[in-house]
C-alpha cells in the first residue's frame, strides 16, 4: 500500500495554464463553435413542426382553475371552442357546470346482473371524446370491464382483453372498472401541482390547462382509473359529442392525464351517466347519497354491497353489490 | 465574490483545453447529447407516444433510471464519510470526484424528469408564485426540494473547495464543515424520499414495505462505490493525480459491508423490499401474516444479522449486527 498522495499545486501563472490566444486558435476555437451550434440547430430542427399557436402565451400564463376569474374562464372556454373547431372541424359548447348544494355522489354496479357487454365502455367513448385509433378502439375508454374466474374475486386472474363471441361465457362473471371517486383519494394527494382535486360533490376532476403530464396520479391509483394522452387525441368530427364541460369531456391537450368524472356535463345538469343510460341489464344504480330516498342510498343500507381494493383505504364513492 | 467570478471564468476557459484524446472524447459525447436533443425534441412535438411506451412501461423506465442515479448522488457520501467524520486524510485527496460525480448524478436526474414530463413547458406550474407547489401533501415535491437542495450543498462544497485550491489558500472551516455535514444527513434524505415516492402509492401494492428506503440506501452505497472504483483507476491512470491505494481499499471495505443487506436474500428469509420469489405479499395489506411493525422489527434484524442463527454464517459484520439488534442477536457487543 502506498502511503498517502502528495498531490501539491505548485502555484502557475495564467501563461502556463492557457495556451496563448492567437490568429490559429481563434479560427479553431471559432469554428468549433459554429459546427456545434449547427450541430444543436439541427438537432433542435423537430420543434418547427410545431403547430402554430399550439403553446400561445396565454396559454403558458393562464393560472390555475380555481384561480381564474368567471370571466377569464368565459374568455379560455371561447377560445377553446375556437381552437377545436380548427383543429377538429367542429364547434362545441363548452360550458363549466358546477357540483350542486346537498349533492353527494354515489354509484353502485350488480355484480348479480352485468353480463360483461362492454357497452358502458363504449358509451363511454361515445360521450367523452377520448382518443381513438379506430372506432372501436377501447383503450382511452375510462370502463375496463374484467372478465374473472368464478370462485373468487381475484383480480390476479382477471382479463380485460377477453373476446368471445358470445358473453357472458360458463363460469366466468364481469366486473366493470372504472374510478371510484375515493373520497381519500391518493391520485389528488400525489400531484404535484394540485392539477386534479375532488369537489364538493365527490367528483374528482382534472384540470387538464394545468397538468404537466408527470403520471404521478396515475401510478397512485389503485384501479387504473387514469389515462393519459400520449399523442394529440385523434377523433373524428362526426364523433365528438358538442355537449362539453371544462373540467370533463372537452377533448384534451396532449401530454395530460384525463379520467372518469361520472360525466359531471350529464349528472350536475340531472342526468344520469351514459354508462348507466346504454347498460341492457340495469346493473348500474346512481344516485345522491346524501337524499335518504334514493335508489343509491336503498342499496347501500339494503343490499350485499361489496368495495373493491376495500384493504388500501381510499374510500371509494363505487359501490359493487350482489342480488340474492 | 469578485475573485470568484474571476475563478469561475477561468474555470470555464480551461475547461475547453486539453490534449486531442480530450477532444475526441467531448466530441463523442456531444453527439450523444445532440442525438437526445432531437429525440426529445420529437417527443416534444409529437408527445410521449413516440417512444411507443405504454402506461406500465413508461413511467416505469423513467422513474427507475431516476431512482439509480439518485442512488449514484447519494453515495457519494460513502467518500464524505470517512474523510470528514473518521477523518482519514487520504480521501480528502478524492472526496471532490465524490461531490462532482453527485453534482452531475443530480443533474441527470433533473433531466430525466424533465424528459418525462408531458408538458416540460408548464414547469413553472411547480414555482411559486407562478404555480402551485404541492407542499408537504406530494411526496414529489419533496424530492423537487431534497434534489435541488443536495445540488447546491455540492455545488458549494466542491466550488468553495476548488477555489481554494485554485487561490492555493486552506479552506475556512465555516465556510465549508457545517455544509459537508448537512450534505451527509441531506443524502441518506434523498434517497429515502425517493423511495418513498413509491412505498406510499396506494396503487402499488407492490411497494408497500417500510424497509424500501433503507434497501436502496444499502445497494446505493454498493454501487457507488463500485463506480468510484472504476472511475478512480481510469483517473490514476490517464490524469497525473495521485490517488493511491487507499480510498480504493477504503471502497471495497464499505462494499464489502453493505453488500449483505444489499444483495438479494435466498427465498423464505423475508426479503428488504419483499422482491424475492413467493413472498412479496406478505407485504401487502390483507395477505400480510403479522402486523406491519413486527414485520418491521424482524427484517431490520434480517437486515444486520441475516441467518444467523440458521445458518451460522451471520457474523461478517457482527458491529453492525450488534448495533442494530442488541444483545437479542447473540452475538458479543464488541468483537474486538
Amino acid at each position: 500500500m502506498s502511503d498517502a498522495p502528495k498531490n501539491i499545486v505548485s502555484p502557475q501563472t495564467i501563461e502556463q495554464v492557457y495556451k496563448p490566444m492567437n490568429r490559429r486558435t481563434f479560427l479553431k476555437g471559432t469554428a468549433g463553435a459554429m459546427v456545434g451550434m449547427a450541430g444543436l440547430v439541427a438537432a433542435l430542427k423537430p420543434l418547427l413542426a410545431l403547430e402554430k399557436g399550439e403553446i400561445s402565451l396565454d396559454d403558458l400564463l393562464q393560472k390555475h382553475y380555481r384561480q381564474l376569474s368567471p370571466e377569464d374562464l368565459q374568455r379560455i372556454m371561447t377560445m377553446l371552442e375556437k381552437r377545436c373547431e380548427k383543429q377538429y372541424g367542429v364547434r362545441p359548447t363548452i360550458q363549466d357546470l358546477k357540483p350542486m348544494d346537498g349533492v353527494q355522489f354515489g354509484y353502485a354496479l350488480n355484480l348479480t346482473r352485468c353480463v360483461g357487454c362492454r357497452k358502458c365502455a363504449h358509451a363511454c367513448l361515445a360521450e367523452n371524446n377520448q382518443s381513438r385509433d379506430y372506432d372501436d378502439d377501447l383503450s382511452m375508454s375510462y370502463i375496463r370491464v374484467l372478465e374473472m374466474n368464478k370462485g373468487a374475486i381475484n383480480l390476479e386472474t382477471s382479463t380485460a382483453y377477453y373476446d368471445p363471441e358470445l358473453v357472458p361465457q360458463k363460469d366466468k362473471y364481469y366486473m366493470p372498472v372504472q374510478c371510484h371517486q375515493c373520497k381519500d383519494s391518493p391520485c389528488t394527494k400525489v400531484c404535484p401541482v394540485q392539477a386534479t382535486w375532488q369537489e364538493k360533490d365527490g367528483i374528482v376532476v382534472v384540470d387538464y390547462n394545468w397538468c404537466i403530464g408527470c403520471r404521478y396520479c396515475m401510478a397512485a391509483c389503485p384501479y387504473d382509473a387514469r389515462r393519459f394522452n400520449y399523442q394529440k387525441p385523434t377523433i373524428k368530427p362526426e364523433a365528438i359529442n358538442r355537449n362539453q364541460d371544462y373540467l370533463s369531456n372537452r377533448i384534451r391537450p396532449k401530454g395530460v392525464v384525463e379520467k372518469c368524472t361520472f360525466c359531471l356535463q350529464r349528472t350536475r345538469a340531472g342526468k344520469y351517466p351514459a354508462c348507466l343510460e346504454v347498460c341492457p341489464t340495469g346493473a348500474r344504480v346512481f344516485g345522491n347519497v346524501l337524499d335518504p330516498n334514493s335508489e343509491i342510498n336503498y342499496i347501500l343500507n339494503n343490499k350485499r354491497v361489496y368495495i373493491l381494493k376495500e384493504d388500501v383505504g381510499t374510500l371509494p364513492r363505487f359501490y359493487y353489490y350482489f342480488d340474492v | 465574490m469578485r475573485d470568484y467570478l474571476t475563478f469561475l471564468w477561468r474555470v470555464w476557459r480551461v475547461s475547453w483545453q486539453g490534449s486531442w484524446k480530450f477532444y475526441a472524447w467531448m466530441i463523442f459525447l456531444s453527439v450523444l447529447v445532440l442525438v437526445g436533443v432531437n429525440a426529445w425534441a420529437r417527443q416534444f412535438v409529437q408527445g410521449l407516444a413516440t417512444t411507443g411506451m405504454t402506461d406500465q412501461v413508461s413511467w416505469g423506465a423513467y422513474i427507475a433510471n431516476f431512482t439509480f442515479l439518485v442512488g449514484v448522488a447519494a453515495a457519494a457520501v460513502m467518500l464524505v464519510i470517512p474523510a470528514y467524520i473518521y477523518k482519514k486524510d487520504y480521501m480528502h485527496e478524492v472526496v471532490l470526484f465524490g461531490e462532482l460525480m453527485a453534482i452531475a448524478a443530480i443533474v441527470m436526474c433533473l433531466l430525466f424528469v424533465t424528459v418525462d414530463l408531458g408538458h416540460p413547458e408548464r414547469f413553472h406550474h411547480m414555482i411559486p408564485p407562478f404555480g402551485i407547489f404541492n407542499f408537504p401533501g406530494s411526496i414529489l415535491s419533496w424530492d423537487v426540494i431534497v434534489l435541488n437542495g443536495y445540488l447546491l450543498l455540492n455545488l458549494h462544497i466542491a466550488g468553495y473547495m476548488l477555489y481554494c485550491r485554485y487561490r492555493g489558500t486552506a479552506p475556512t472551516k465555516k465556510f465549508y464543515i457545517p455544509f459537508v455535514f448537512l450534505s451527509i444527513a441531506w443524502a441518506v434524505s434523498i434517497h429515502t424520499v425517493t423511495a418513498f415516492l413509491y412505498v406510499g402509492l396506494a396503487g402499488r401494492a407492490y411497494w408497500h414495505h417500510p424497509l424500501v428506503p433503507a434497501r436502496f440506501l444499502a445497494s446505493a452505497f454498493v454501487a457507488g462505490p463500485a463506480l468510484m472504483i472504476l472511475a478512480f483507476q481510469i483517473i490514476r491512470r490517464v490524469m497525473r493525480y495521485d490517488i493511491g491505494d487507499k480510498p480504493i481499499f477504503t471502497m471495497r471495505m464499505i462494499m464489502t459491508v453493505l453488500l449483505r443487506p444489499a444483495r438479494p436474500q435466498r427465498p423464505g428469509a423475508v426479503d428488504l423490499d419483499g422482491h424475492c420469489a413467493g413472498c412479496h405479499w406478505a407485504a401487502v395489506p390483507g395477505h400480510a401474516p403479522e402486523p406491519p411493525y413486527r414485520r418491521a422489527e424482524h427484517r431490520l434484524r434480517d437486515l444486520f444479522c441475516g441467518d444467523l442463527d440458521r445458518e451460522g454464517h451471520g457474523a461478517d459484520h457482527p458491529r453492525l449486527c450488534a448495533v442494530a439488534a442488541g444483545p437479542d442477536c447473540g452475538i458479543p457487543a464488541d468483537p474486538e
